[in-house]
């Protein structure tokens, strides 16, 4: 069976941008098999079909994962593989839109945000304030601010700061679109 | 009642509601979906993520209880408790219809 590799990055506010690029590659004959990070699709050839894919960032315990998956069968849904806490998981497309759905309220949907906030964005920045942000500031009070150690700070801060704009507007579209409903 | 129990399930989401109306026999996640699909003319849908939750949320709280576990497949049905917070809901229900009647007369 003949097999690609794709390197493409999404960030912890993309996924639902991943899953419809995973359902596209699969309607046009690749399917997924295997993803690493940072970003590492394994795709194999396959007849092009209607599929829909989901991400989902749990804490369910290793037990209950198992009874997890066993109802996700009943359901028509598939696990696949997991990368980075993301469970992968896809089924036949259905005529009808809430067939394609794994969590079919939006409060579940605000708690797996939350969680992702929680999980990775705030260690995230943590390291940022931690580590980069005090070297930054070293560099600029020590009196070589134009070395060019000081500069791989610039960029990493630079980086930093580009990377947690663009996901706390990811976020905060998310939390519009989900967390609208009170009452 | 308990407080924590009576603060989320009185009143209760609709889908909460199904899920336990339908647990009053004993079935499994993708049974209760496919029950309540039937009692609300397909206008409700739950995905097995949404059942796995309520579901493990109303066994810890102790209105529903595990059964037995045949193929994979975990059954539940609901306990005394349930049956009482199921009850309330009704009556809350019975209320809102009588209201709705005495004030389309």
């Amino acid at each position: 069976m003949t097999q690609k590799r794709v390197l493409r990055f999404f960030d912890l506010t993309e996924y639902e941008a991943e899953e419809k690029w995973l359902s596209e590659m699969h309607a046009s004959g690749w399917k997924v098999v295997k993803a690493a990070v940072p970003g590492i699709y394994t795709f194999e050839e396959c007849s092009p079909a209607s599929v829909v894919y989901k991400l989902e960032f749990s804490d369910r315990k290793a037990s209950e994962q198992e009874d997890f998956h066993a109802m996700c069968r009943d359901y028509g849904w598939s696990y696949l593989f997991s990368m980075n806490g993301w469970d992968y998981y896809c089924k036949e497309a259905d005529q009808a839109e809430e067939n394609n759905e794994l969590f079919t309220d939006d409060s579940s949907k605000l708690e797996m945000i939350r969680r992702v906030m929680l999980r990775r964005f705030l260690p995230f920045t943590l390291i940022f304030a931690a580590v980069v942000l005090p070297n930054v500031i070293m560099k600029l009070l020590g009196g070589h601010a134009l070395d060019i150690a000081a500069f791989k700070w610039y960029v990493l801060a630079f980086f930093y700061v580009c990377a947690a704009l663009h996901m706390g507007i990811g976020f905060y579209r998310l939390y519009c679109r989900y967390g609208g409903k009170t009452a | 009642m308990d407080k924590h129990i009576e603060k989320v399930y009185c009143p209760m989401t609709e889908s909460a509601f199904y899920i336990l109306l339908s647990l009053q026999q004993e079935r499994h996640g993708y049974g209760i979906t496919q029950r309540v699909k039937e009692l609300t003319d397909d206008h409700i849908t739950i995905g097995p993520g949404t059942m796995y939750g309520t579901l493990s949320r109303m066994e810890k709280d102790g209105l529903i209880r595990f059964t037995q576990e045949r193929e994979k497949r975990k059954y539940y049905l609901i306990t005394p408790l349930g049956t009482e917070v199921l009850n309330r809901e009704k009556e809350r229900i019975r209320h809102l219809y009588r209201i709705v009647q005495e004030d389309e007369q």
